[in-house]
Order: C-alpha cells, then sequence, then structure tokens
C-alpha cells in the first residue's frame, strides 16, 4: 500500500515536473530578453553576433533546443544526466548546482530548527491560555515576524552586530577569506569541518552562519508559531480535551495529548514551509555572500544563462516535491487516521 | 455553533484598527508623498552622507518650519549619493503600493471569477484550469518572478504582471474551495427550491458569501506584493533607479552600511516592515470578521 | 432519603465571543433521580451540561453562577481538588463519541488513563490497567472486548465508541452523570438497548443522572424530571407527567381525516438514486415508489441513512434520480426544462430540518419571505415585503421578526417562518424534511398542528420525513417505512403503529419510546435486531434486513422480497409476512432468552 502510494505520488510528480520544466524552457525563450546580445556585447559585428548565436545554440529552433535539453535528439540532454553548459563559466550547471545546494540546504536546516525551537513554544504556549497576554503576543509577534522583510532585517544585524559591536563577523560567505575550506563531503560546512578533522573550521563556519541563521529563523518563526497556534488551538477545542478535563485528567496530560494530536498537520505545515523556502532563502544568501542556490539563480537570471536557469528551476522544485511526499508519509506514519 | 480559531477580542480589534492606520497613512502617501516631500526624491541635495538631525531636535525644527525662509530639515539624513532619504522614503509608496495594489488587483479580479466558475462547474475545463493553477502554484515564487521580470525587462509594468501571474491561483484556488462549500448550504438549496435561478443564485446568495475569506486573503497579499517588489529591486531584478522605491534604496543604502552609515538602509526597511505588517493586521482581522 | 440536591447549578453565564450563551442559567437536581434536560437546538443545553463540571467548550468562557456540589462551588475550585471531582464524584459523557476520543491513542490506554488519574479506583501497574480496562469494556456491552481495547476511536462504530466513553465515565465510580445526548447518532434499537443499560446502571448504584436530549419518548421513559432550556435559561423542573401535561405542548394526538378520493397528485416509480464516490457506488434509494393524494400527508419514517432524505430530495428536483421517475399531475420531472420546473416550484415546495440552515444569513427574514412572491407573482418591493408580514401572522410569528436576521430568532419562530416562506406561493404539495427535530419537544406539537391547519384551509398534501415515530403518528394519514433505501411496509397510520406487519416496523415501534410517561411498561417487550446496518456500498442480494432478522431464514438471505400486496390492503416487502403474522404470538428474542439488562455491578 505504502509503495503504491509512493509509486502513485512520484509519477504524479514526476509529470507535473516535466510540465514545469517545459514550461521554464518555453518561457524564457519567448521573452524578448537578449542573452547573445549580453555576451558579446551591444557594439559587436553582425558576424560576432551570428557565431555566439550558434555557439549558444539560439539559432536552431525552439523544438531542436528542447529536443536537446531532454537529451531525446541524442547526446548530452536529462536523459543522460546533463543539464547543460553554464553560459556563463562553461561548467557544468549539474555540478554547478551541486555545490550550491548544500549552501542552502545548510543554512536553512539551521534556521528551520532554530525557528522550531522558538516558535513552536510560544505557539503552544498563545494556544494553551486564549484570551491572556501570552495568547495576543504571540499572534502579534507572529503576525510581525511574518511580514519582515528579511534583507533590510539582515543589513540591520550586520550593521548593529558586526560594524557596531564587532561580534559577529562580516558578510564575507560562509567562511574568513583567509581560511582553506575543508574537502566537501556533504556540502554542510560545519559537518565537513569535523569530518575533516578541523574543528575549527566547525567553530569559524557556525560563527559566519550566526547572522544568516538569526534573521532567517526570525522570519520563519512568524508563519511557524502562526500554524502551530492554530492547530492547537484546535486541538484544544475538540472534544476529546473536553472529555478528558470532564473525566478529570491533569491538565498536563491533556495538554500533552493536544500537543500528540496537533503535532502531525503542524509537522506537515513546516515541511510544506521548508520546501517552499528553497526558492525564498535567495534574499540572505545575497546579502551574506554565502553561495546558495538562490544566489546562483540570482547571478544566472541576471546573466541571462539560460541552462543555469532552467537547471536551478528544476532542481528547487525536484527537490520541493521529494520533501512533500517525505512529509506525506511522515504524516501517514504519525497519525493512525491517514490513510494511504 | 461553529467555532473559528479564537483570538482574544481584543486583540483583534486592536490589530484592525492598527492595521487600518498604518493602511491609510501609507495609501494617503502613496497619493500625496512626492507632493509634500520637502526635495526633489531624484535630484541631489547641497549634502552628502549627513545623518539625520538627534531626536530631541525635532520639537524645535518642526516649528522651525513654519518659517518658509528656513530650509527643510534632513528628516531621514542623507545619502551618500546626495539624495534626501525623508522625501524618497514617503515618495515611495507610491511605487511600492501602486504596484502591489494593482497586482493583488487584477490576481483578485481573475482569480475570484475563475475559482467560482471551477467551483460551480464541473468540467473537464476547470480540471485543466487547476491542474494548471496547481502547477504555478508550483513555481517557486521568488526566482520566478526573477525570471519573469529580468527577462521580460525590469519596469513596473512587468512587475505587475509576473505578480498577477503568480499570484491568481491563491485566489482561484480559496474562490472555488468557498463557493463549493456554499453551494451545498441549506439556504442555498433552500433558495434553488424557491425557484431562484442559477445565475441569481450565483450573484445574489454564493458571491456574496464567498467573497469574504478572499477580500481578507487579498489584504494579505498586498504585503507579500510589497515584499515582493521591494526583493526583487534589491537584486536588481526590479524597478530601475533613479524611481524611488524602499528596495532600491535598501540596496544603496547595504554598501555603505559598513562605513556605519545606517541611515539610508533603516528608513526604508522599517517603512516596509510596518506596512507590510499593517496589511497583514488587516487581512487577520478581516479573515476573523468575515471568513466562514 | 437526603432531601439535599445532589448537584445544583445556580445562575450560571457562559459567553462565547459573539453571544452570551447561558443567562442565568440554574437548576437543582434531586439526588438519585434522572433529570431529564431538553430544549430547541442552538438553547444552550449542551454547553449547560459541560458547565455543571465547570468547563465549557473554547473559546466560551464562565463568566459567572455556582455549582454546588455539597458545600463546595465547583466553579470556584481550581487544581487538584475540581480535577480529583470530576470523574470520580461527577462524570460527563458527550454526543459525538468518536470525536471524544483521542484521535491518537487506544480505547484501553484512555480508560487507564482515567482510572489512574483517580487513585482510589485504580491498580497502578499496566497489565492491571488493561485488564480493568477490559472488564469494564465487557460490562458495557462490547463485543471482543480483549480485542477491541486496542482499537483506535476512528476504527469503532457509533455503538461502540458510545460504549467505551460510558466505560470511562464509569471508571472511578462517579455519584453524579451528566449524559449529553448519549444516543443520537445511534441507530434506534441499539440506543433503546443502551439507554436500557444505563438506566439500570444509574438506578442499581444511586446515581443521580442529568440526561440531555430532544426525544420526547426518552423523556418520558426514563426521567423522572423534566427542565425545559429556552434563551439561554432553565426553565422550572417539573415531573415528568406533568410537563407532558401541559397545555399547549400537548401535541396533536391523531390527524384531521383527508379527503377519501381526492386524486393522485405525486407519482414515484422505481425512483433509484447512487451516489459515486471515490470510485464505490453508494446507493441510497433503491427502487421505491409511491403515490400522494391531494390534501393528504404521507410519512416517510426510516432512520437515518435509509434514504428518506434522498427520496424528498428527488421528489422536488434538488437532485436527480438515476433512474426511474417522478410525476407530479402527471407530468414527469424529467420532461421539464429548465424554465418550466422553475415554474413548477411554485407548486412543489421544500422545507428543511435546520431552520438556521435554511436562511440567507446575512438577509433578514422579511427579505427572504419576499423573494418567492417576487419570483412567482412578479410582486414588487413593497407588495412582496407587505405579503411577507402576512404570512408570518398567519403561521403565528409576530410580524416584526420580519425585520430580524436569522440569528436573532429561536428555532421555533425560524421554523415557522420557514414554512411560510414555502406556503407563499400556495403549493399544492410541501416536502417536510424533518420539520421537527431541531425543536424542543415542548414546540413540536404546535408545529404539527400549523401543518394541519394549513392544510385544511389551504388543502395542500405533504410528505413528512422523520425518524421520529411521535411526530409521524401525530401527522400522517399514511405511512411508508424505510430501510436502506427500500420501502419495508406501506400502510395506513392504524396499521402500522397497531398491527406492523414487517419486522423492521415491528423493531422499530417496538423501540420506540413512547412520549407518555404513563406507557413505559409496555416498552419492556422487545424485538431486538442484532448486529449493525449494513452498508449501502455493498448492498446485500436477498432481503437488506436478512442479517440481522430474527425470522430471517435461509432463502431471505438469496431471495430479494417484492413490496407485495399484504391482506389489508397494505404493502409489505418479506418473503415471510403471511407466516410472521399469522400466529399473533410474542415478538421472539433472537439470542437473549430474557430480558436481563446488561449493568455495571
Amino acid at each position: 500500500m505504502m509503495g503504491r502510494f509512493i509509486i502513485r505520488r512520484l509519477a504524479v510528480g514526476g509529470i507535473q515536473l516535466f510540465v514545469l520544466i517545459i514550461a521554464v524552457f518555453l518561457l524564457i525563450r519567448l521573452l524578448p530578453a537578449d542573452p547573445v546580445a549580453r555576451f558579446v556585447g551591444l557594439n559587436a559585428s553582425p558576424e560576432a553576433y551570428a557565431a555566439a548565436k550558434s555557439n549558444l545554440g539560439l539559432d536552431q529552433s525552439i523544438p531542436k533546443q528542447l529536443g536537446d535539453f531532454l537529451g531525446v535528439t541524442g547526446g548530452d540532454g536529462l536523459l543522460q544526466g546533463s543539464l547543460g553548459r553554464s553560459w556563463v563559466t562553461g561548467d557544468a550547471v549539474a555540478a554547478e548546482v551541486a555545490r550550491a545546494l548544500p549552501v542552502t540546504l545548510e543554512l536553512l536546516t539551521y534556521s528551520f530548527l532554530l525557528a522550531c525551537i522558538i516558535g513552536v513554544p510560544l505557539g503552544v504556549l498563545g494556544a494553551v491560555r486564549p484570551g491572556g497576554a501570552a495568547d495576543k503576543g504571540t499572534l502579534v509577534f507572529g503576525l510581525f515576524a511574518g511580514s519582515q522583510p528579511e534583507f533590510s532585517w539582515a543589513i540591520m544585524f550586520i550593521f548593529v552586530f558586526f560594524v557596531v559591536l564587532g561580534i559577529a563577523p562580516g558578510p564575507l560567505g560562509r567562511l574568513s577569506p583567509l581560511t582553506d575550506p575543508p574537502t566537501a563531503i556533504t556540502g554542510f560546512m560545519t559537518i565537513d569541518g569535523l569530518l575533516a578533522g578541523r574543528p575549527g573550521v566547525t567553530a569559524e563556519a557556525v560563527r559566519y552562519l550566526s547572522l544568516p541563521v538569526l534573521t532567517q529563523a526570525f522570519i520563519l518563526s512568524g508563519p511557524i508559531i502562526k500554524m502551530v497556534r492554530q492547530n492547537m488551538a484546535e486541538a484544544l477545542q475538540a472534544d476529546f480535551v473536553l472529555y478528558a478535563r470532564a473525566a478529570g485528567l491533569p491538565e498536563r496530560q491533556v495538554a500533552l495529548s493536544a500537543l500528540h494530536a496537533a503535532f502531525a498537520p503542524s509537522m506537515t505545515l513546516i515541511g510544506v514551509l521548508y520546501g517552499f523556502m528553497l526558492g525564498g532563502a535567495v534574499l540572505i544568501e545575497s546579502v551574506f555572500s554565502l553561495g546558495g542556490i538562490g544566489q546562483y539563480a540570482i547571478r544566472s537570471i541576471l546573466a541571462f544563462d539560460y541552462p543555469a536557469i532552467q537547471g536551478v528551476v528544476l532542481i528547487i522544485s525536484a527537490i520541493s516535491l521529494i520533501v512533500y511526499l517525505l512529509i506525506d508519509i511522515l504524516h501517514a506514519a504519525l497519525d493512525p487516521r491517514a490513510a494511504l | 455553533m461553529s467555532v473559528a480559531v479564537h483570538d482574544a477580542p481584543a486583540a483583534g480589534d486592536g490589530l484592525l484598527k492598527i492595521g487600518a492606520i498604518i493602511v491609510g497613512l501609507m495609501t494617503f502617501l502613496a497619493i500625496f508623498g512626492p507632493v509634500i516631500a520637502p526635495y526633489d526624491p531624484t535630484a541631489a541635495t547641497d549634502t552628502v552622507s549627513t545623518p539625520p538631525p538627534p531626536l530631541i531636535d525635532w520639537p524645535r525644527l518642526f516649528i522651525a518650519q513654519f518659517d518658509p525662509e528656513i530650509p527643510a530639515p534632513h528628516w531621514f539624513g542623507v545619502d551618500a549619493a546626495g539624495l534626501d532619504v525623508f522625501s524618497r522614503t514617503i515618495s515611495a509608496p507610491r511605487t511600492d503600493l501602486l504596484i502591489a495594489l494593482t497586482a493583488t488587483a487584477f490576481s483578485f479580479v481573475i482569480g475570484v471569477t475563475l475559482g467560482a466558475l471551477a467551483g460551480f462547474f464541473r468540467h473537464w475545463s476547470t480540471e485543466l484550469l487547476m491542474r494548471a493553477s496547481d502547477i504555478l502554484q508550483s513555481f517557486p515564487v521568488f526566482i520566478s518572478a526573477m525570471i519573469l521580470v529580468a527577462l521580460a525587462g525590469r519596469s513596473g509594468v512587468n512587475i505587475v504582471l509576473a505578480m498577477t501571474l503568480l499570484y491568481s491561483p491563491i485566489f482561484i484556488r480559496l474562490t472555488r474551495a468557498e463557493v463549493m462549500s456554499l453551494r451545498n448550504r441549506g439556504f442555498v438549496e433552500a433558495a434553488r427550491a424557491t425557484g431562484v435561478s442559477e445565475r441569481n443564485i450565483v450573484f445574489r446568495y454564493v458571491l456574496p458569501n464567498a467573497l469574504g475569506p478572499a477580500a481578507a486573503q487579498a489584504s494579505v497579499t498586498i504585503g507579500f506584493a510589497i515584499l515582493l517588489t521591494a526583493g526583487l529591486s534589491f537584486v536588481g531584478a526590479g524597478v530601475r533607479p533613479p524611481t524611488p522605491e524602499w528596495g532600491l534604496m535598501i540596496a544603496n543604502g547595504a554598501s555603505q552600511i559598513v562605513l556605519g552609515d545606517w541611515w539610508p538602509s533603516l528608513f526604508p526597511g522599517a517603512a516596509i516592515s510596518i506596512t507590510v505588517f499593517g496589511f497583514a493586521s488587516l487581512g487577520h482581522a478581516l479573515e476573523r470578521r468575515y471568513g466562514r | 432519603m437526603d432531601a439535599r440536591p445532589a448537584i445544583a447549578a445556580d445562575n450560571i453565564h457562559v459567553a462565547f465571543p459573539r453571544a452570551e450563551v447561558l443567562r442565568g442559567a440554574s437548576l437543582a437536581m434531586p439526588r438519585g433521580a434522572v433529570v431529564g434536560l431538553t430544549g430547541a437546538s442552538g438553547s444552550g443545553k449542551s454547553t449547560f451540561a459541560a458547565a455543571m463540571l465547570g468547563l465549557v467548550r473554547p473559546p466560551g468562557r464562565i463568566t459567572g453562577g455556582k455549582v454546588m456540589l455539597g458545600d463546595e462551588d465547583l466553579l470556584a475550585l481550581t487544581g487538584s481538588r475540581l480535577r480529583e471531582i470530576r470523574g470520580s464524584k461527577i462524570s460527563l459523557i458527550v454526543q459525538n463519541p468518536r470525536a471524544a476520543l483521542h484521535p491518537m491513542r487506544t480505547i484501553a490506554r484512555q480508560i487507564g488513563a482515567v482510572s489512574s488519574a483517580h487513585e482510589r479506583a485504580a491498580p497502578k501497574n499496566a497489565d492491571a490497567l488493561r485488564r480493568q480496562a477490559v472488564d469494564l469494556l465487557e460490562l458495557v456491552g462490547v463485543n471482543d472486548a480483549a480485542r477491541r481495547a486496542d482499537a483506535f476511536a476512528h476504527e469503532l462504530s457509533g455503538g461502540m465508541a458510545q460504549r467505551a466513553l460510558i466505560a470511562m465515565a464509569l471508571a472511578a465510580k462517579p455519584e453524579i452523570l451528566i449524559a449529553d445526548e448519549p444516543t443520537s447518532g445511534l441507530d434506534v434499537t441499539v440506543a433503546a438497548q443502551f439507554l436500557d443499560m444505563m438506566a439500570a446502571t444509574v438506578k442499581d448504584r444511586g446515581v443521580s443522572m442529568l440526561l440531555v436530549t430532544q426525544e420526547a419518548g426518552v423523556l418520558a421513559t426514563y426521567c423522572d424530571f423534566v427542565a425545559e432550556m429556552a434563551d439561554g435559561r432553565v426553565g422550572p423542573l417539573q415531573e415528568t407527567t406533568t410537563y407532558f401535561k401541559q397545555g399547549a405542548s400537548r401535541p396533536r394526538r391523531k390527524p384531521p381525516p383527508a379527503a377519501e378520493d381526492a386524486e393522485i397528485l405525486v407519482r414515484v416509480d422505481g425512483l433509484r438514486k447512487q451516489f459515486v464516490t471515490r470510485g464505490a457506488t453508494l446507493t441510497a434509494v433503491n427502487d421505491v415508489s409511491l403515490a400522494i393524494r391531494a390534501g393528504e400527508t404521507l410519512g416517510l419514517v426510516g432512520e437515518s441513512g435509509s434514504g428518506k432524505t434522498t427520496v424528498g430530495r428527488c421528489i422536488v428536483a434538488l437532485e436527480t434520480p438515476t433512474s426511474g421517475e417522478v410525476s407530479f399531475a402527471g407530468e414527469p420531472l424529467s420532461a421539464l426544462k429548465a424554465p418550466d420546473l422553475r415554474r413548477l416550484r411554485a407548486k412543489v415546495q421544500f422545507v428543511r430540518q435546520d431552520p438556521f440552515d435554511s436562511f440567507n444569513p446575512r438577509w433578514t427574514i422579511g427579505r427572504s419571505l419576499a423573494e418567492p412572491f417576487r419570483i412567482h407573482l412578479g410582486s414588487g418591493g413593497e407588495e412582496a415585503a407587505a405579503k411577507a408580514r402576512d404570512l408570518l401572522k398567519e403561521v403565528g410569528c409576530d410580524a416584526d421578526s420580519a425585520d430580524a436576521r436569522p440569528r436573532a430568532l429561536s428555532a421555533g419562530v425560524l421554523q415557522r417562518a420557514n414554512i411560510a416562506r414555502a406556503m407563499a406561493t400556495a403549493p399544492e404539495f410541501v416536502v417536510l424534511d424533518e420539520p421537527t427535530s431541531a425543536l424542543a419537544p415542548s414546540a413540536r406539537g404546535d408545529i404539527i398542528a400549523l401543518l394541519a391547519r394549513l392544510q385544511q384551509t389551504r388543502g395542500t398534501a405533504f410528505l413528512f420525513i422523520s425518524h421520529d415515530l411521535t411526530t409521524i403518528a401525530a401527522a400522517c394519514h399514511r405511512i411508508a417505512v424505510m430501510y436502506l433505501g427500500e420501502i419495508v411496509e406501506f400502510g395506513t397510520r392504524e396499521q402500522i403503529f397497531e398491527t406492523p406487519a414487517h419486522p423492521y416496523t415491528k423493531a422499530l415501534i417496538a423501540a420506540h419510546l413512547s412520549d407518555d410517561p404513563g406507557e413505559r411498561e409496555r416498552h419492556a417487550a422487545r424485538l431486538r435486531l442484532e448486529g449493525e446496518i449494513p452498508s449501502p456500498i455493498d448492498l446485500p442480494p436477498g432481503c437488506v434486513l436478512a442479517s440481522r432478522c430474527p425470522y430471517a431464514e435461509n432463502r431471505c438471505a438469496k431471495e430479494h422480497p417484492q413490496l407485495d400486496a399484504f391482506a389489508d390492503g397494505r404493502r409489505v416487502r418479506c418473503l415471510r409476512a403471511e407466516d410472521i403474522n399469522a400466529q399473533h404470538e410474542t415478538i421472539p428474542t433472537p439470542s437473549n432468552a430474557t430480558e436481563a439488562q446488561p449493568h455495571v455491578d
């Protein structure tokens, strides 16, 4: 049953992904931007322009280009596991994405952890005493945090903690420019440092991640508080809570049982948020020069680097899909009511 | 009795008031901002990189303003290009809010119409619409907006179009769900049993009741649209300089932060902060009142 | 006998964000008695029941009052003392059993949690707790208790879940039991057994019980006293016999006779309605045929799931039949085009059960009532409004209620307005789907009287759909009994009630609780239907009742009976109809030889 469910979801997701990538492929070619001019410059001779155009493959018909990209016309395409080559660096897009992705994942994972540590208890607290100060306070804080421009706060944090107080490192990336990065095994700087036997690198990576994670966690705590509060409040309004109190069960037990019931739907929502944030960490990565997939996307888009753009969209969407599938499986495992 | 998620009633009303005040203020600035601004937001003044005057001086400076001979103070300071931060900050709503409101209005109209149709009629075309809407919703929002705007040309119009495309699915989905649940409500059926025509059922019974949640969502969406516009401009894929726009201002200010010049970034940042919070609060209060 | 009340609620106020639900509700419960609490939907009964334990469903808040248990005010207590009292001195049973159980924990764990919370009842280790839970489940009549104890709430049927709740409620041996509509949602025969078990337990242990219910029969049969709630307050406590003798509330016992030779107005032929959900086909209505004459009231009786509501909806064209035909005045509905259908709606109307759900919440009643005049008679705004007010007066409402919104009116008044709207275009035929079920028992008689009056003055025919035999008996000339989508018996009022022929009808009548307290003793003889109702997705090939019928033979499960003519002119769908009714014997009781009610020691 579980197997059939997974296969069905992967199949549906695969189709969605396919449609999506074709849509992006066509869309960027139909928009007026001219990547050729971007590369050869505006004063190029017609011959240079034509040569460049041919190099980029843009002189061929769109169906042919699509076929090449997918790998159905032979050669180096999606079916062969290749995402093409970046028009800016010439490197394989797949390799560049593979380098950039873990950076974002590292940022998001730590941010989510921190946001949950802050947000879940606040959400629960707000739900447990309706009408109280905690209720109003968490509601307002959640609304506020969720409406903030993260790039603005990032800059302000840099100003306060780096420029004024000097306790945080500057926005120079994941490590000090003077440090030699360890061999990338997981891509997570914090873990790779330990794996390479250089705990100092890990410590430094943590320091450099502190402001980005703080900023991102602050923003994320908004929706997390809102969702946990809502689920918890719904659970507390359920009849089984009323009934448990009527049976004289201790309040702590009652609250825990409500949390138990609210847990699965909350996990699901948080997971969905994670999938959503893959493309949403762009601005923080940009401010702190972390080099994650969001920053890669910005660079590629502004440079009109079509293969890179396609690669980024494809990878982000694919990973989101897998995250959603994992969440659903987790939900089914946690909640005996969820039939697959 | 249907029980919605509780909020302390006092908090709910408080949020409504705060939201309304903030939205009102920003709308006022959107209309009159550039008019009341003391300096031309796109022209350099005679100083450069000047911090704002200390707060204690403000009352004195304000009173001194009544003498037309005295030049206006730079309330929020001057940035590295010599532009008055205050004037730019209060002129920016005209750009940011206009874009956000227009985009949301378009998505609302398109989304509600299509959503209502999809809610009423089960047809292969509405099924297709929902599939397309799903796929559209699975696009990573910021990146897709960047692609659309950067490749179509950086302009306010393109930002509006991109956001309309990306935000319509939310309204489609929301309206469809509302309409589907309302169709089966007793009073709708009772109307049908009384002989009310289907057309009247849609327009007089269902839609008025379905628009509530959509309107609340609209307020929230305007807030997100402002964030998106500012974010796009910040990375260089949005509005073009020298249009006063909060995101652009923060981007300019970012390079000056390490020099200790905090004012070019703080004020536009705070403005976005407050504005989006205002829309979010208003949306929340509306949802409590008019949501199901 | 101790004359002090077991528990006394004094002037309780409960407020929700949009309304005050309890406005000074007071009730003193006599010791060792069963008190019935009744009232219309929305009158605050459930809120009051919970408030007796100092509980309220969020976002409500208790804003005033006292609940005196002995010398202690429960509403003033906090923390551990309150916790001790709840569950051990006073217990609560709620309406929707599956919702009251934790969705992710097994039953045994939940019962065990209650025991452990009140030490004096509890053995401490896990095995002993589980054994105790299993014992309790057996005592409340759960078959295969050891296996069921490990089930989750959504895996149990309604009846089982309710029994699990009782087990939890009784685990710590309380002195006072508050039961909030414990049998709503349960099948009639299961409900009857359940109430018997509860009543016996309560009497045995001298427990004082507050039984919240809207069923007149339950009040009359099980309660010593009755109090009726209205508008957030509790009316005076009366002896049951006194309550049922009250003037206007005395329900009319018999409908005025209908014209003998009226022509047939509505004809239903071979109606079948199926719904397709997630790949499974649910047959709600399976081959129903009937005829309704002008000026008569036909009753359609059945429990929830019998298909009666669907039949009603097909007749007024709110649903399209999968097959079969409905004709009005000789014209088949399927042949009508949309404009003709709309014109037909002036002659055929529909009244639904929940008056609050029947009106547009944003419009005043007057505006909703003016609609039919506007549409069918082309009346302008002023004229329609005036007619609406006249109509309200005709049904016994205050003309001023035309300016009120639905939420501001009580269920009784609103239901009258609902009927008024249906009568606006002077229809020849009206389908009423459970029109009195949402009302307090005392208000039901008035509605039935109103309908009778309308029938006399206007000659309207009614199809009266209900699960409540009392109202059916009071309102209908002829009656069709439905079970699992089929009509199993069809006859006059006298035939059905005095000499039921079909086993299901017999069981229904036997399980029916009369609303006359004097008839309590007759209630003892029972025909029990075993087992649970089969699923309408998987209809059995033979007789739909075969799996539960005490008279069933082998052929019953294989051959599908038709609705055949019976001796006295009625129709019965049973292969053994002649046999069963030939001997005027006592009703056989299937597995249990005696009438011993299961009860907790």
